[in-house]
C-alpha cells in the first residue's frame, strides 16, 4: 500500500500505509477470532457480565484511591514472604536494580531466561542486560520468534499476531531450530527441545507480574505455555517487574478477576496456568528460586494517579481493546510505535511520558466506543482520547483542525449560515483535497428538486 | 530508598472509599460425584483425561519421577529419573475444582514443583474427596506456600492462533481420582 497524498493525516495512519498488507490480513484474522472466543466465553462464565464489569472497576478504584496503603501492604507483607523489595522511580533505576541483582547472583555471560512481560518491554531491559553481557532469552513462543527476528512485539497479548507460519517457520530454520516446517506444532516442538537447554542452564529467571496481592504478599503470573512457570522455578533467582498500580487487595478478588482476564485476553475459561508465589524456597522444600526479588516501577504512573488518565491504572493488560478495535485492527499495534498499542496504549502511553511526546496516538480512534464496551474494568477509553487531543491541541503539539473552526464559525449564526450556503457553491470547495478524495471512489449524486428553504418559507 | 520516597511523595494519600465487597461465592449444593463429573466434563474439553490406576502402571513404563504422596499410593519409592529426562511426572493434587476442571498443587516437603511442569506428561492420583465446586471455594482454601493452578494442558496459540498442546510444560494430563 502506498500512501496516497493529502492534507493532514495523523502519523498512525501514515505508519499503517508503510506495513505489509500480509502483516494487516493476519492480525485482523487473528483479531476477529478472539473477538470471537471473547463473546463466546464470557456470558457463559458470568450471570451478569454488566454486573461483574461494574465490580470489578470498582476494587480498581478502590486499589487507585487506597495504592499507598496498598503498596505499604504489599511491601510488609513480601519481606515477610522472603521476598526482596526494590522501588524504581523510572526506567532507568529499574534496569540499574535488575542489572545490581543479576551481578550478584550470576557472572555476566551467564543465561538469563525471560517469560513474557509488558514491564520488562516497557523499560526495555533485554537491549541493557544483553549490552551488559548476559544472554537473555525469551522464552514465550511469540516472544523467543520476536527476538530472533530483532522484532517488537505488536500486542500486548499475542506477540507475533502480525506474522504468518511460514514466516515463523523459516525464521526457525534460519537460526537451525530444525528443517523448514509450516506445522504450528511442529514449530512449538522445535522451540520446546531448543528452550529447555536454556531453562537448564539459565542461572536468573525474569518475569512481570499480573496481580500482586497486598493481603498476602503473593505475586500472581498468568500464562498458557509453561515458561513463565520455568522461569520463576528453574533458576536460581527470579526478579519479578511489576507496575505499580498491578495490585488487588485481597485473594478473594481473584477468582472474579482471573476469569475476567482469561475470557477478555484469549475467550479461555482460565488460562493453563496461574502462579502464586509466596517467595522462594522454603528450607523444606527440594526446588524453586532461592531469591526472589520484586522491583515496583513508577515511570510515570504517579504521575497519572494526580492527573485525567488515572481510570488508565484500573487495566489488567488483556488487549480485548486492541482486538476489537477497527483502528487496531486495520494497522496493526507496530504502527502506533510504542510498546503499548491500540486503544490502551492511545492512552496509557501519552499518560505515561506525556502528550507532548506522543502527541499524534489519540488521533488513531474513530471514538466508536467498541474498546470500552469489551473493557473488563470499564475503562472509559474514548473519553480520555477525546481529552488527550484537546490536551495536545491546547498545547499546540497537535493541529488544531482548520475546516472545522471554520464550519463552527459559520454553522453557530443563521446570517452567516445562510450566506455560506449561497456563496459555497461558487467557491473553490470543488477542488478541495479532500473532496477529491472522497469522490475517488464514489460519484456526487445530482441536486434534484427545489431549494428547502424557499420551499419551507412558501408553504401555507 | 530515595526512589521509594520519591514514590510515595508523589501517590495521593491513601483511605477514601470504602472497601466494597467481594460477593459470595455460590453456595454449592453439589454432590462429590456430580462435581467430579462436572470436573471430567472440562478437563476434557480442555485436552486433559480421567482415567484409573491400571491407566498409570501403563505410563510407568516410560522414564518416570514421583512425589511422596503418589508414591506411597503406588507402592514405589519416591524420585526416578532426574527431573529433566522424565517423560512423565506423578504427583498429588490439594483439590479440583469442578467449576473449571482445574487441579490446584501446593510445594511442600516431598512435593517439587517441576515434577508437574518439566515431563511431557502430568499424572494427578488424588482422594475423591479433594474436590470442590467452585473457584471462590479452593482460593479460600489456598496454603500459604507457592501454588500452581493448572488448568489443562499447556498450550500456546501464537502462531496464527492454532491451539498447540505441549508447548513448555506437559501436554497430557491423566486425572486418577481413588
Amino acid at each position: 500500500m502506498k500512501k496516497k497524498s493529502g492534507p493532514y493525516v495523523p502519523t498512525v495512519e501514515r505508519r499503517a500505509h508503510e506495513i505489509p498488507v500480509e502483516a494487516i490480513d493476519s492480525v485482523r484474522a487473528a483479531s476477529v477470532k478472539v473477538v470471537d472466543a471473547r463473546v463466546a466465553t464470557l456470558p457463559e462464565q458470568f450471570e451478569d457480565l454488566e454486573g461483574t464489569r461494574a465490580l470489578a472497576a470498582q476494587i480498581k478504584e478502590y486499589v487507585l484511591d487506597n495504592i499507598s496503603n496498598l503498596l505499604t501492604q504489599l511491601e510488609m507483607k513480601c519481606r515477610q514472604n522472603g521476598i526482596t523489595v526494590h522501588w524504581a522511580k523510572d526506567a532507568e533505576a529499574a534496569r540499574r536494580i535488575i542489572l545490581e541483582i543479576c551481578t550478584a547472583a550470576a557472572p555476566a555471560e551467564s543465561t538469563v531466561v525471560k517469560a513474557k512481560s509488558m514491564a520488562t518491554e516497557e523499560i526495555h531491559l533485554n537491549e541493557f542486560l544483553m549490552k551488559a553481557g548476559y544472554q537473555v532469552v525469551e522464552t514465550d513462543l511469540g516472544e523467543f520468534v520476536v527476538q530472533i527476528d530483532h522484532d517488537t512485539p505488536s500486542h500486548i497479548v499475542a506477540p507475533i499476531i502480525h506474522k504468518n507460519r511460514r514466516q515463523v517457520g523459516r525464521s526457525f530454520e534460519r537460526e537451525g531450530l530444525g528443517p523448514y516446517t509450516e506445522s504450528p506444532a511442529q514449530l512449538a516442538a522445535q522451540a520446546r527441545r531448543h528452550l529447555r537447554g536454556k531453562f537448564i542452564e539459565a542461572k536468573i529467571g525474569i518475569s512481570g507480574v499480573n496481580f500482586a496481592i497486598a493481603e498476602s504478599g503473593r505475586l500472581v503470573l498468568v500464562e498458557n505455555e509453561g515458561n513463565s512457570r520455568l522461569s520463576t522455578t528453574a533458576p536460581e533467582t527470579h526478579i519479578a517487574v511489576m507496575g505499580l498500580e498491578k495490585i488487588l487487595p485481597t485473594e478473594a478478588d481473584l477468582p472474579m478477576f482471573l476469569k475476567l482476564l482469561a475470557g477478555s485476553a484469549t475467550g479461555q475459561k482460565l488460562t493453563v496456568y496461574t502462579h502464586l508465589i509466596s517467595g522462594p524456597r522454603r528450607r523444606d522444600e527440594v526446588d524453586g528460586p532461592r531469591a526472589v526479588h520484586l522491583v515496583i516501577l513508577d515511570n510515570g504512573r504517579t504521575k497519572v494517579f494526580n492527573g485525567p488518565y488515572r481510570e488508565i491504572l484500573r487495566c489488567i493488560r488483556c488487549g480485548a481493546c486492541l482486538n476489537i478495535c477497527p483502528v487496531y485492527r486495520q494497522s496493526s499495534g507496530h504502527a502506533y510505535n510504542h510498546v503499548y498499542s491500540g486503544p490502551l496504549g492511545a492512552v496509557l502511553a501519552p499518560a505515561l511520558e506525556g502528550v507532548e511526546a506522543l502527541p499524534d496516538l489519540a488521533k488513531a480512534s474513530t471514538l466508536c466506543g467498541a474498546c470500552e464496551e469489551v473493557c473488563p474494568v470499564k475503562i472509559p477509553i474514548p473519553k480520555m482520547l477525546l481529552q488527550l487531543r484537546d490536551e495536545a491541541v491546547r498545547k499546540g503539539v497537535l493541529p488544531g483542525d482548520l475546516s472545522w473552526s471554520l464550519y463552527t464559525f459559520g454553522a453557530t449564526s443563521g446570517f452567516r449560515w445562510r450566506t455560506g450556503l449561497k456563496l459555497l457553491p461558487m467557491s473553490k470547495f470543488g477542488t478541495h483535497p479532500l473532496k477529491k478524495a472522497w469522490l475517488e471512489y464514489r460519484d456526487m449524486p445530482a441536486k434534484e428538486g427545489r431549494d428547502f428553504r424557499k420551499w419551507w418559507n412558501g408553504r401555507s | 530508598m530515595e526512589d521509594r520516597d520519591a514514590i510515595f511523595a508523589e501517590l495521593p494519600a491513601s483511605g477514601r472509599k470504602a472497601r466494597l465487597p467481594v460477593p459470595p461465592p455460590p453456595l454449592p449444593s453439589l454432590t462429590g460425584a456430580a462435581m467430579w463429573e462436572i470436573f471430567s466434563q472440562r478437563l476434557e474439553e480442555l485436552g486433559g483425561r480421567i482415567g484409573t490406576l491400571a491407566d498409570v502402571e501403563v505410563v510407568l513404563a516410560r522414564p518416570h519421577i514421583l512425589d511422596h504422596e503418589s508414591a506411597m499410593r503406588l507402592g514405589r519409592a519416591p524420585g526416578g529419573v532426574p527431573i529433566w529426562q522424565a517423560e512423565v511426572g506423578v504427583t498429588t493434587a490439594d483439590l479440583a475444582i469442578a467449576e473449571t476442571g482445574s487441579l490446584l498443587l501446593s510445594t511442600g516437603p516431598g512435593r517439587p514443583r517441576m515434577l508437574s511442569l518439566a515431563p511431557m506428561m502430568h499424572v494427578v492420583i488424588m482422594p475423591k474427596e479433594r474436590i470442590v465446586a467452585t473457584l471462590a471455594e479452593a482460593f479460600a482454601r489456598l496454603s500459604d506456600r507457592t501454588t500452581v493452578m493448572i488448568t489443562g494442558p499447556s498450550r500456546t496459540a501464537d502462531i496464527e492462533g492454532v491451539l498447540v498442546r505441549g508447548v513448555h510444560g506437559p501436554g497430557d494430563i491423566l486425572v486418577v481420582p481413588i
